[in-house]
Parts: C-alpha cells; structure tokens; sequence
C-alpha cells in the first residue's frame, strides 16, 4: 500500500511537469526570451501596456471660461506630469473648443484612459495646431487597444493633408506609424514598403526605426522555431523538444526524468516480469511523462510564440510613442 | 483659500509656483500644495510635491517642518522605513514619541522601540507595565542559515517558522519516501531506490521542505514584526484616548 501511494504521487507530479505548472524536477530556471535580441531588448526597456480603463470620465458640457488664457499653465503641468493637477484643471467649465478637446485627451491618455482619449483625439480637426499631435497620439491609443483597424482608417483619412504627404514636416513620423500598424496587424507586403522609407537620419526618429526594424525582420523571417518539429524531437529523445524550444533546463529535467522511469521499468521488468504491478505502475508513470513531455514541447514552442508575440507588440507600442513625446513635447 | 475643495486649492498653489519666480515664495506654495493633498488623502502627491522643495535652501526650522510631513506622508503610505529615515533627519523625532516607537519596533530596534514608549507612557504604572509586557512578546528575527540547518530535520524548520502543522506533514511525507527508499535498495531493487527514491526525495526534501522554509523566512519576519508595531500602535494609541 504504500507504494501505491508513493506512486501515485509520482505519478502527480510527472502530469504536473507534463502540464508545465513545474519548470522542471529539477527546478532549473526557464530560458524563454532569452534567446533572441528582441527578448532581450523587451526585458531591458520593460514598458507598460497602458490598462483601458472604461469608467466614464465626465467633463462640464460648456462653461464661461476661456481654455486659451490656461493654455501654457495647462500644458506645463501635462509637460512635467502632474497628472493630479491636469485632471483637476480639465473639470473646470471651459467653453468648448478644440484646444480644449486636445488638452481633456491628453489628460485621458495620461491617466491611461485611452478608449475615451482616443474618441477625443479624433474630435479635433487634422487641420488644427493640434491636429498632428492629436491624429497620431489617437492611433497609439486605439493601437495600444488593439482597435487596429480604426487606427489605420484614421492614418488613411489624414494622408491626403500637407503636413503628412512626402516632404511634409510629419511625413516619416506618419511614415513609422503606419509601418508599426502595419507590424501590429501582421500585414507583411505594406512593412516591407513602409519600412524601406525609412531614412533613419532624423535622431527623434532613429532609435524606434532601427528597433522596428530588427522586429519587423525577425517577424517575417523564416526561421522560426515549429511545434511539430518539438514535438517530434521529445519524441525521439525525451525533452530534445524543450531544448528546441530554448527552455534548457526544462529539456534536461524531462531526459533525466523519462530515463530514471525507464530504468525503475526496466529493472522490475527484469525481476519481477512483465506483468507485475510495480512493472505496470512504474510503465504506466513512464509512459505518462513520455507523453506528457511530448505534448508539453508542442504546448511549449506556442507558448514560446506568444509570448514573444506579445512581448514584440508591447516594443512596438513603446516606440510608436516615445518619438511622439520628443517631437511635440 | 480655505473653503475649497482641496484639490482645488492645490491647484491654485500649483499656479503660485507656475507663475512666482521668487524660490522662497515657491518653496512655500509647495509645501501649502503639499498640505492641500495630505488633507485630500493623496499622500504619494504630497510627498512627490514635497520632493520637489529644495532643502537647502530653507531655513534649520523649515527644513525640519517639510521632513516631517515627508515623515508623514510615508506613515500614510504604509514605507515605515522611509518615514523613520525622514523622522530622524528632522532632528524632532523625540517630539513623537509614540509614533517614533512604532517605526523603530517596525525596523527591529526594540530596545530603543521600548525607551520611546516607556517616555510616552510617563509615570503611569499601570502604563508602563503594560509596554514592559507588550516588548516581552517582541518577535525575533528569523535567520536563514538556522531555517536552513534546522530543516534538514523535520519539523524543526516549520517548527522555527511558526507552522507546526506543516513541518509534521513533511516530516511524514519524508519519513514515507526514505523508507520506500530503503526498502527498495534493501531488496536489491537498486535502480527503483536510487532513482525513484532521488525523483521522490528532490521533491518532498528539497523542494516542499528546504527550498519551502528558506523562501518563507523573509515572509515571516516581515509578517510577525509588522503584527508587533500594529499591536504597540494600538496599545499607545489607547493611552492618547485614556487622556
């Protein structure tokens, strides 16, 4: 009896490993990220995806007071981040403007309330001061929401104005949004043609192009790594699919683990028969743990993929805005 | 500008400091700014606030009054430690006695912890006893390098960390898989015992049990000496509503 017990705990065990809640028997750390430039690159810069926040932000309808003699004190306090301020001042009742639409999304966006900063941004007239700033902060809000589609049509309905079209003063920045939209939607026909503008001569501009760039063609490359060519691999050698799949320590953990299996099998095969209980339980738990290390290789190289998808697009966002906080600052 | 909301009001001082060139007059529209968010509650806004006032630049008293509002505000936001650091850069820490207790007990300075609350509760005997006994139930850090020696003897590790119940679920956990170790290599199944018995061990030993205690260590002594300056903040709180 109780070896039943002590192998039924192993057998708890092998299925956790197997389900990958456990890094591995032995505990060895997990390597994911780490092997390509943009991991890296991610988990040096870690910037923060904005969180939507959805609860309703109420401004006064229109008000006797004049936004344009606030203007610089209200900009000077969304400058240097005094958020608490900026939102007190944005609930005063100033009649409404533009000036006053871009200022009350600013402070949205900055409280990171992007659903309804983005419905404000769009409020304001390409063709105002503001317009610029305010088209391509409202396509990183709706990017940063995953609203790519409504992003695009904006970039698309502002192309036709000066400012943007070749020659314009805001035509690469509109160049490296609609190329990061382009990353972010998986579209690679239109990233290789917006990318190949970039001129990479502007220093506001250089870094986020360059990082672009390195995402975009590690993106669209071939050389990325399969589930069944893991799976096939833990097949043949226990764990040679989580090497694959660049978790090191998980692969080794699975080899010494399905191999001690096999042994404790092989050794009660060769003592006691093939049909004794301690052969069948201790098959069964090899078995289990083959098959579990086998799927989890699969399950490890789409977990591998997701994550550096979702790492790679939060790099993207990053930079769709860090240019923007030089150039209008 | 009394009357107003106060986040109004720090906004208005905000204007003051956007508009006044003057550092004396800024200095001193920051730290109203500061007062309006501590009466808002919002303690980060008025330590940030705080923050942005050049210490050097105002006079031995002043200096003291801004580090005490830091000392403040860090209390409010629950960072003991920065607010004992602020208390004590003050130079008025023993103007408060009893808050000043109950950030050293937070640090584990008990002795001095003890001296603070024993000044707060004056001559009363009654009072004092009451502290004597309350620094006689004073916590004692736990050392990893004991946790770690002691759990290679269930359950003495749980047993030095406070969980009794666990460390005799380990014990006989452990007890279980080093004696179907035993059993295994005693029989001559030396694969089953060596192998299977290390599989089960590396997770009932090292994992469930060393790695277990060392990783709880920090955990418990940020736990009991925080329920020990809570239980000192109420007992001294309750000689403030005695008076």
């Amino acid at each position: 009896m109780p070896r039943l017990l002590l192998s039924l705990l192993l057998l708890l065990l092998t299925l956790q490993s197997a389900s990958g809640q456990v890094k591995g028997l032995l505990g060895l750390p997990d390597r994911i990220m780490s092997s390509s430039r943009i991991g890296r690159v991610s988990s040096r810069e870690v910037p923060k995806i904005p969180i939507p926040d959805s609860s309703k932000v109420i401004f006064p309808s229109s008000g006797t007071e004049f936004i344009s003699e606030d203007y610089d004190f209200f900009k000077y306090l969304l400058d240097n981040e005094y958020s608490l301020d900026a939102r007190t001042l944005s609930k005063h009742p100033y009649s409404s403007s533009d000036t006053l639409d871009f200022l009350r999304a600013k402070v949205l966006f900055s409280d990171r309330k992007l659903s309804q900063a983005a419905d404000l941004f769009s409020k304001v007239p390409v063709s105002s001061v503001f317009g610029p700033e305010s088209l391509f902060y409202g396509v990183v809000s709706l990017s940063t929401l995953g609203e790519y589609d409504r992003a695009s049509w904006m970039m698309e309905s502002a192309s036709e104005e000066p400012v943007f079209s070749e020659g314009g003063p805001y035509s690469e920045l509109a160049l490296l949004q609609n190329a990061g939209l382009a990353l972010l939607r998986g579209n690679r026909d239109d990233w290789l043609r917006l990318s190949g503008g970039f001129t990479y001569s502007d220093y506001t501009l250089e870094e986020s192009e360059q990082i672009l760039s390195e995402i975009g063609s590690a993106r669209f490359s071939s050389r990325h790594r399969m589930a069944g060519v893991a799976a096939v691999a833990s097949a043949i050698i226990p764990g040679a699919g989580k090497i694959y799949a660049g978790r090191l320590g998980e692969g080794v953990a699975a080899f010494l683990t399905v191999g001690s299996l096999g042994a404790v099998t092989a050794e009660n095969w060769s003592k006691h028969g093939m049909k004794d209980w301690r052969t069948i339980v201790s098959g069964a738990l090899c078995a289990s743990f083959y098959l579990g290390n086998i799927y989890g290789s699969y399950m490890s190289v789409s977990i591998e993929k997701d994550e550096r998808l979702a790492a790679e697009n939060t790099l993207v966002l990053y930079h769709l805005h860090l240019p923007l906080r030089s150039i209008f600052r | 500008m009394k009357g107003y909301d106060p986040l109004e009001r720090a906004l208005q001082w905000e204007k003051e400091v956007y508009g006044s060139g003057d550092p004396s007059s800024v200095h001193s529209a920051l730290r109203s700014k500061a007062a309006c968010y501590e009466e808002a509650s919002c303690f980060e806004d008025a330590l940030l606030t705080l923050d942005r006032i050049r210490l050097y630049l105002l006079s031995p008293e002043e200096q003291s009054e801004v580090l005490l509002s830091k000392a403040r505000c860090c209390f409010k936001t629950g960072d003991a430690g920065a607010a004992l650091g602020y208390l004590e850069e003050s130079g008025r820490a023993d103007d408060f006695p009893d808050i000043y207790s109950v950030l050293l007990a937070s640090s584990w300075r008990f002795s001095e912890s003890r001296e603070k609350a024993l000044v707060f509760a004056g001559e009363d005997e009654i009072r004092r006893e009451a502290v004597v006994n309350i620094f006689k139930k004073a916590p004692r850090p736990r050392k990893e390098g004991t946790a770690t020696f002691l759990s290679f003897f269930p359950p003495a590790g749980q047993i030095y960390l406070g969980d009794p119940l666990r460390g005799i679920g380990t014990m006989l956990l452990n007890a279980g898989v080093a004696g179907f170790t035993v059993v295994e290599l005693v029989n001559g199944n030396w694969i089953t015992g060596i192998l299977g018995g290390g599989v089960l061990l590396n997770e009932t030993f090292f994992k469930a049990n060393l790695q277990h205690n060392l990783s709880r260590v920090e955990e418990v002594n940020s736990d009991s000496v925080k329920e020990f300056a809570y239980s000192l903040r109420e007992l001294l709180e309750s000689f403030g509503k005695q008076d």
